[in-house]
């Protein structure tokens, strides 16, 4: 019975949705897909990672070079790992572990960020100036 | 005969056991929502949400934001993320969202159903949580990048809150 009222159900919702609701529906389909393209065409390989725990930049390592680093947060300690032009958190003791789930970055911009244990792994790329701001 | 004394208040109290069984309901797919896998740590489907939806649709919007804010802090203590960063998150993200809806609803009922109003709502929690992360957390606009699928991926689950909150709303009798 349940089945049979969510299968008409399903019928019944080309009568609620309104064209309103299919404009937004279009306009945040066209927005998602061009900020795709955007961020797609910003990526540049990586050169350097920057390791930063409690926002103070703590070591900036090659992207190139193999090698497993430890670091220690507020609630405890960090394992990153740089290998192949890549790199990860392989363990962390933050409960969810957020941080090791998002697996292997590359380029120029991208980042891990485990939020319990306020670490923070970024890629930046050759050609990214090292100014936070310009003003004029 | 004169009612007694205690069924005076029943608007009141049917408004209260309404509020209560919400939240309570916003709680246990907030508690259930924490237990399921996901395949991106980020992409949460925002169950909790069809408790707001459904306040906000049968009870009205100041009902529905006490609902978020009570079930984000008893959700939050039994998880264990009580007022660390990931609450923050979870807050303002709700709020956010939530306000978003009241408008879409209040202001725009013409223009959006219950779908609208829920897809709307899924994109401004992510969309605020992100700038939450950036503002709070990293300080860098990289964080961005990942917008993208959030918004994509809250066209989703925006469908599956309103088409949940549709059945209970309008196939049960319940509420």
């Amino acid at each position: 019975m349940v089945k049979k009222v969510a299968e008409n159900s399903l019928f019944e919702i080309l009568k609620i949705i309104t064209p309103g609701d299919k404009i937004l529906v279009v306009l945040i389909v066209v927005i998602g897909i061009a900020s795709l393209f955007a961020i797609s065409r910003l990526k540049q390989p990586g050169d350097r990672v920057i390791i930063e725990v409690n926002g103070q930049e703590l070591q900036r390592l090659d992207l190139e070079s193999s090698q497993e680093i430890t670091v220690t947060g507020p609630i405890g300690n960090t394992r990153i790992k740089i290998d192949h032009s890549t790199v990860q958190v392989v363990s962390s003791d933050c409960p969810e572990k957020i941080c090791v789930k998002t697996g292997k970055i590359r380029h120029a911009g991208e980042i891990i960020v485990c939020v319990p244990n306020k670490v923070v792994v970024k890629i930046i790329g050759k050609t990214e100036h090292q100014f936070d701001v310009i003003t004029q | 005969m004169s009612l007694p004394s205690s069924l005076k208040y029943s608007a009141s109290n049917s408004r209260l056991v309404r509020l209560s069984l919400l939240t309570a309901f916003g709680i246990i797919l907030f508690l259930f929502e924490s237990l399921i896998p996901r395949p991106l740590p980020w992409l949460k489907p925002g169950l909790s949400h069809i408790a707001t939806l459904i306040a906000l649709y049968t009870m009205g919007i100041s009902d529905a934001m006490i609902i978020v804010i009570l079930r984000i802090l008893v959700g939050s203590l039994l998880v264990g993320t009580l007022f660390n960063p990931a609450f923050i998150l979870s807050l303002g993200g709700g709020i956010a969202a939530t306000m978003a809806m009241s408008l879409a609803r209040r202001y725009f009922s013409k223009i959006f159903s219950i779908f609208g109003v829920s897809i709307l709502g899924a994109v401004v929690h992510n969309m605020t949580q992100l700038f939450l992360v950036e503002i709070l957390i990293i300080g860098r606009i990289e964080i961005f990048y990942l917008a993208p699928v959030m918004i994509l991926s809250s066209l989703f689950t925006g469908f599956i809150v309103a088409f949940a909150s549709y059945l209970l709303v309008e196939k049960t009798r319940l509420l």
